[in-house]
Formats: structure tokens, sequence, C-alpha cells
């Protein structure tokens, strides 16, 4: 009883008295003693006292004061202290050997609230322009028959259209105007959904249930990347580690350790579930599919889990063929050459997404270095698992750290496939993490104590990466009623021009509207544009005509994006509004508080129709 | 006896749940056809089928449930395929609809309901 096979049926994981208790071996003595009634209620108490202070937190928040820092500047101290408080409780119930598993999941749901429900519940409208986009092609691709024909960079969304097909059927099927209202509330379902594979995937490689919730609770504190919003890698995100938690119930060992006979290989029903899911990964999202094959390609590299990962593995590799060469074609082809060319320079794939931060606000640069920072902790303490837990190293959990690698060396994935490699190894690396952090078999109350700072230090980093933009990721509703004006009411054929893409619907009836966002023209084109706003502007639109004139959107969340990332002079937006005020052309059609619409003519293209 | 007549008992429960899973897509249809654009009722029956019907049909059928488990992990594992392979099978149907051009939201509910059912009144895959 003292110690309990892992997957490797050969090595044992440690044992720390908090496994699943057999029936009949957990009677707790009548007469409990004062110290562990303090603790039995030191690990409950504080619990819902988070959580009502949290809500407390809530009420008067001054999002418009919000600045380089996001929301971590205007969060009042009783958030941080309801969040010390969700902390401190769940380190003093992993340290109560008699907590109940729903006491362990209470917390993680909590602390999935306060990270992933507090921007819901403060922000009127939906948050991250990424998300306003997806809700747009939903919209367009009931319009169009399930694609976005001629919508330039929406159109790689055609090639792999599940979740927006998926989106479509649900949106049709209710009758709702759009997938805006449910989209608002992505983030805290989908983390809340994640729970479940994370739980299985850690079930089947140990019964220690400290180290089961360990294990979730270090993931969601680390999990700072915030590819949770409405979009298709959140859902094939959770598909993915369905598949992996699926597989890694099936491997023989796992069968074992629980003491009942191993299945050879898969039952046909079964094989037949992971082959659909991965059906749907396959259509929905193209790094994904990736993922998913060398997660199980590093399964498959220990002889005894073979007959369980290669027929999987087989068929992710063969439907992600298939779907590519065919559906996917178009642009798997057209970008063959880039992906060639990333393989042989696999470094700067690696270090696509770490530069230009000079000219970033300074509190950006302070987050970037804390995302790198937890990050590198996440890896760092892996490694040391790795080193000083012996046992770890037969439970898949390593390989699957290690498997995005592959991926992270054959492509840049638009400079941000070293967060999306970190996202795809942190379930396994959080389990690695948990396996370092929680083995307790001795004063747990002491080892808690010592863990408890490293604990609040994971969840503070996230919410440096999570909550650090915010001041762009935010929309208030006079930038809705502007982006709705231009998309909405201005004539078709009419250009729309912006200086970043943080509009929210600005793609809404994109079919109708040329777009030129600024801050994605060639390098020499922003120079002109940060040099001088109106020159540099000019050329995009030379060409508007009295019948479908240009529209220029300048908006708040725009001049927070650009003093956040310094991709051009913070002020760009304030000297473009200046000078299209004085400039004969441009009229103002459109202004409120956090937002102005300027309609431009070209004087020598009056008389053309 | 006791025993038999409890598992008696648990058949006829089970041929219910068949039943009802059998049924709950064409309802969803009907609502879908019938109610108001984003009628509480609408919305609710509609998201409740797309959410649930076929995967747990789906997960009846195949038994899918890890025999290694029982428990938390078992009970866990059922509710989370109830709820992906829905959502799987719904992606599928719809992309395999759009693709061949013949995508209505009609025709996609009615291929999930007929799904649905054949998988609820199937007897169980054999082990």
């Amino acid at each position: 009883m003292g110690r309990r096979s892992t997957l490797t049926n050969d090595r044992t994981a440690p044992h720390t008295g908090v496994e699943a208790r057999l029936p009949g071996a957990s009677q707790l003595p009548r007469a409990v003693s004062s110290r562990s009634r303090t603790l039995h209620w030191a690990a409950r108490v504080p619990l819902p006292l988070a959580l009502a202070l949290w809500l407390l937190s809530l009420r008067g928040v001054r999002l418009d004061r919000m600045d380089d820092l996001g929301l971590l500047q205007v969060l009042p101290v009783l958030f941080w202290v309801a969040l010390g408080l969700l902390v401190t409780g769940f380190c003093v119930a992993l340290s109560d050997r008699r907590t109940p598993g729903g006491w362990y999941a209470a917390y993680v749901l909590g602390l999935i609230a306060v990270l992933h429900a507090t921007p819901c519940l403060l922000y009127s409208t939906l948050r991250y322009g990424w998300a306003w986009k997806h809700v747009a092609v939903v919209d367009a691709m009931i319009r169009n028959d399930g694609r976005v024909p001629g919508a330039e960079q929406l159109d790689v969304y055609d090639q792999w259209p599940g979740f927006f097909h998926l989106n479509a059927l649900v949106v049709q099927a209710t009758g709702l105007e759009s997938a805006l209202g449910y989209a608002v509330w992505t983030p805290p379902v989908l983390n809340a959904l994640l729970l479940a594979p994370l739980l299985l995937a850690y079930r089947a490689v140990t019964r220690d249930r400290r180290l089961i919730w360990g294990a979730v609770w270090v993931y969601y504190s680390c999990s700072w990347v915030g590819q949770d919003y409405f979009a298709p890698q959140a859902f094939a995100f959770l598909l993915f580690v369905t598949v992996i938690a699926l597989v890694l119930r099936q491997l023989p060992t796992a069968a074992a350790r629980s003491g009942r006979p191993a299945i050879a290989g898969w039952p046909v029903g079964r094989l037949a579930a992971v082959v659909l899911i991965q059906a749907a990964i396959i259509c929905s999202h193209p790094l994904t599919p990736l993922m998913l094959v060398t997660a199980l390609a590093a399964l498959s590299i220990p002889r005894r889990n073979r007959r369980v990962a290669l027929p999987v593995l087989g068929s992710a590799t063969l439907l992600t063929v298939l779907w590519d060469t065919t559906v996917a074609r178009p642009y798997v082809f057209g970008h063959i050459g880039e992906f060639v060319n990333a393989l042989t320079e696999p470094d700067s794939n690696v270090a696509s997404g770490l530069a230009a931060l000079g000219d970033a606000a300074p509190g950006q640069i302070l987050v970037s270095w804390i995302d790198r920072g937890l990050s590198a902790a996440v890896f760092l303490l892996a490694a040391v698992a790795f080193a000083a837990r012996p046992w770890t190293r037969r439970t898949g959990m390593p390989l699957l750290v290690l498997a995005p690698l592959p991926v992270l060396a054959a492509n840049a994935y638009g400079g941000e496939m070293i967060f999306r490699a970190f996202l795809f190894a942190l379930p396994a690396a959080a389990f690695m993490v948990a396996a370092l952090l929680f083995r307790w078999d001795r004063r747990p109350r002491l080892r808690a104590l010592a863990v408890w700072p490293v604990l609040l230090a994971m969840v503070g980093g996230l919410l440096f990466g999570y909550y650090g933009k915010e001041s762009a990721n935010r929309f208030t509703e006079d930038e809705v009623a502007a982006a709705r004006f231009i998309t909405a009411t201005t004539p078709p054929g009419s250009l729309i021009v912006t200086l970043t893409s943080d509009v929210p619907g600005l793609d809404t009836n994109y079919d109708l509207h040329p777009r030129i966002q600024l801050n994605e023209q060639d390098t020499a084109d922003m120079r002109r544009v940060a040099d001088n706003p109106l020159r540099g502007l000019e050329p995009f639109i030379e060409g508007a005509t009295v019948r479908e004139p240009a529209y220029i959107l300048l908006s708040r969340a725009q001049e927070a994006e650009l003093y956040l990332t310094g991709a051009l002079p913070a002020d760009t937006v304030r000297r473009l509004t200046g000078q299209m005020s004085e400039t004969w052309g441009f009229v103002p059609v459109y202004r409120n508080e956090d937002a102005v619409v300027y309609r431009y003519q070209n004087p020598d293209n009056w008389e053309q129709p | 006896m006791t025993v038999l007549r409890a598992r008696a008992a648990r058949s006829v429960e089970g041929r219910r749940v068949r039943l009802a899973l059998a049924l709950s897509g064409w309802v969803a249809v009907a609502v879908a056809a019938l109610a108001p654009d984003a009628s509480a009722f609408r919305v609710l029956v509609t998201t409740a089928f797309l959410l649930l019907g076929p995967g747990a049909a789906a997960v009846r059928w195949t038994r899918l449930t890890s025999r290694s488990d029982a428990g938390w992990p078992a009970l866990l594992e059922t509710g989370l395929l109830t709820l992906v392979l829905s959502a799987c099978l719904a992606v599928v149907v719809s992309v395999a609809l759009y693709l061949i051009g013949g995508f209505t939201m009609v025709l996609a509910l009615v291929v999930l309901a007929a799904v649905t059912s054949v998988l609820a009144l199937l007897p169980g895959e054999r082990r």
C-alpha cells in the first residue's frame, strides 16, 4: 500500500497518504483533536470567503484608468486579498490528507472563476479583437454557404472551418442573432471544461490525489498564453487534451495500475471515438493536428505503449495528410515554401516571438520578462523533476513536454509559435512541476508553507501575462458603436482604414468594404506614417471617390495598442486626428468619447462616378 | 428474486432512457423549425440536444468509459465524452454538408437526430 505502480508497471510512484481511500479504511476517529479541527476549517473557510471578497472587489473598478499594466493597475486591494486567500486555502487543503476531492474541485473552479470570469464581469462588451473577428467569420459563413469568399486574410478559415461551422449550426438552430452573446463567456467555460481531461490524464498516471489536484492547480496558475477565447485554437486544444487523456488511460500500464486486467490495444468503439475527435480537430485548426501527431509519436517511442499509441498516431497522420492535400490544399501548397524555409532556419522560429520589445511601453517590457520568466521557470522545474523524481520518467509526461519541439522548429506561426509550444507542453509540464512540489511524505504542513510562495508567484506571474494587455483587449460600447457605424452605414465599396486591428466588429460585412490596417504595411510605409501620419496615409486613400470614399476610424483601443507594442509611435492617433481636422477633404462623420470616424474623398477624383 | 427484480427495473429504465435519447433529436428539429427565433425554449432545447444528445447516444452504444477505472473518473469520462463527442459529431456533420453544398440548419439537425436515434436504439457494442 505504501507504493503504487505507475504507467511503467515496474517503477513506482510515491504514496503520500492522500490517495483515494479504500472502503472501510477511512474511518475518522470520533474525537477529533482541536488541532485537526482547526486545520479542517482552515482548509474550508477561505474558499467562500475568497469568492465573496472577489465579487465585492469587482464593484466600481475604474477601467478607464488602465494603462501599460492593464487590469493589474486598476483591480482593488480586495481582489488581491481574495486571490491570496484562495491560494492559501488550497495550500492548507493540500496539507490535510482528509480534505475530500470535492473541496479541491471547488478550489480549482474558484481559481478559474477569479482568473477568467473577472474580465467577463467587468467588461460590457466582448474581450479581444480576435474574438470579434471570429464572431464576424461565423456570421459571414452563415451568409455565404459556409465560406468567407474574397476575404483576403480571413480565407484561411475556409480551409479549417470546423469551429465556425459548428457555431454557424448553433446560431441558426437557436435562432440567435449571432455568436456574440455566448462568445463572451468562452474563457471561463472553456477552462472549466478543460478540467475534466486534465484530471483524467493525471489520474491515468497516478492515484495520488494531492499530486493530481496540485498539477491541475499548477496548470491553471501558469497558463498565461490566453488562447482560451472564442477561437478555433481554444476548441481544438480542449479536444487535443481529451485525446491525450484517452490515450494515457488506455495504455496497458494504466489499467495494470488500477489492479484490473490490461486490455490489449483499443476496443473498436473507443478507437472510433478517438478518431472522431481527431477528425474534428483536423478540420478546425491548422496547428493542433501537428501538435497531436508529434505528441502521439512521442508516446509511441516506448515499446510498451505502441499497441495503443500507434493506431491513433496512424489515424491522426492519415487524416491530417488527407485534409491538408484536399480541403486545405490551397493554403498548404501556397505556403509550402515558407515551411521549407522555416525548417532550414529553426532558430529564427524559436526567436520570432521574442523580438521588437525596444519601443514597447515600460510596463509591457516588464510583462514580457515576467511571461518569459514564468515559462522558463515551468520548464526548469519540470527538468528538475525529471532528475529528482525518477519515477516520472516512465509516465509519458516528459515525452509530452518535449513533443511540441519539432513543430516549434518547423514553423514561426506568425511569430508566436514559442507561446503555442508552451501551451501544448503545459499540461504535461504542470504534472512534472507538481511531482516536484507536492511530494509530501513527511511534515505536510511545513511543506505546504514552503510551496505557498511558489504558488503565489505563479498566479502573480500569470496575471501579468493574462491581464497586462487589457487596455487594448477591452472595448467600450462607444468603440463598438463607431465600428457598427462604419461597417453597417457606409456605402458598399468604401475603404476602411485603421491603424491596428483593435476595433470590435471591424470584420463584420467584410465583403462590402476593403480594409487597410496601417500597422501591417511594409516597413517603409510604416516609417512614413510614423514620421508624418497624414503623408503616410495619403497613398492608401488616394483612390477614394464620392461614390466610394475612404473612412478612417481612430479609437481608444488602437491608441492603447500602439502605446503597448510600440509598433507605431504612441501619439500617432492624436497627430493624425489633428492633421485630418485641419486638412480639406477630411470630414468628421462620427464622433464619440472613444472613437472618431473621418470620411475622405479625394478632390482629384471628384468628377469620377 | 430481489436481484432479478432490480435487473428488470434497470432494464425498463434503460429502455426509457434509450427511447428518450432517440426522440430528443427529433424534438430539437421540431422546435428549431417551429419555435420563434432566440426564444428561451428554442435556445434551451436545441442547445441541450447539440451539446448532449449525439454524444450521450454514442457513449451508451459503445460503452466508452474505460474499464480500468470506476468511481469519479468513470463518471467524469462519461460526462466529458458526452459533451465532446456531441460537439465533434456536430462539427463533422456540418463540415460535410457544407463541403457538398447541401447545408441547411434543419438538414444538419435531421442528420444528427438520425445518428442519435440509431446509436440510441442499437444494442450496445459487445465487449
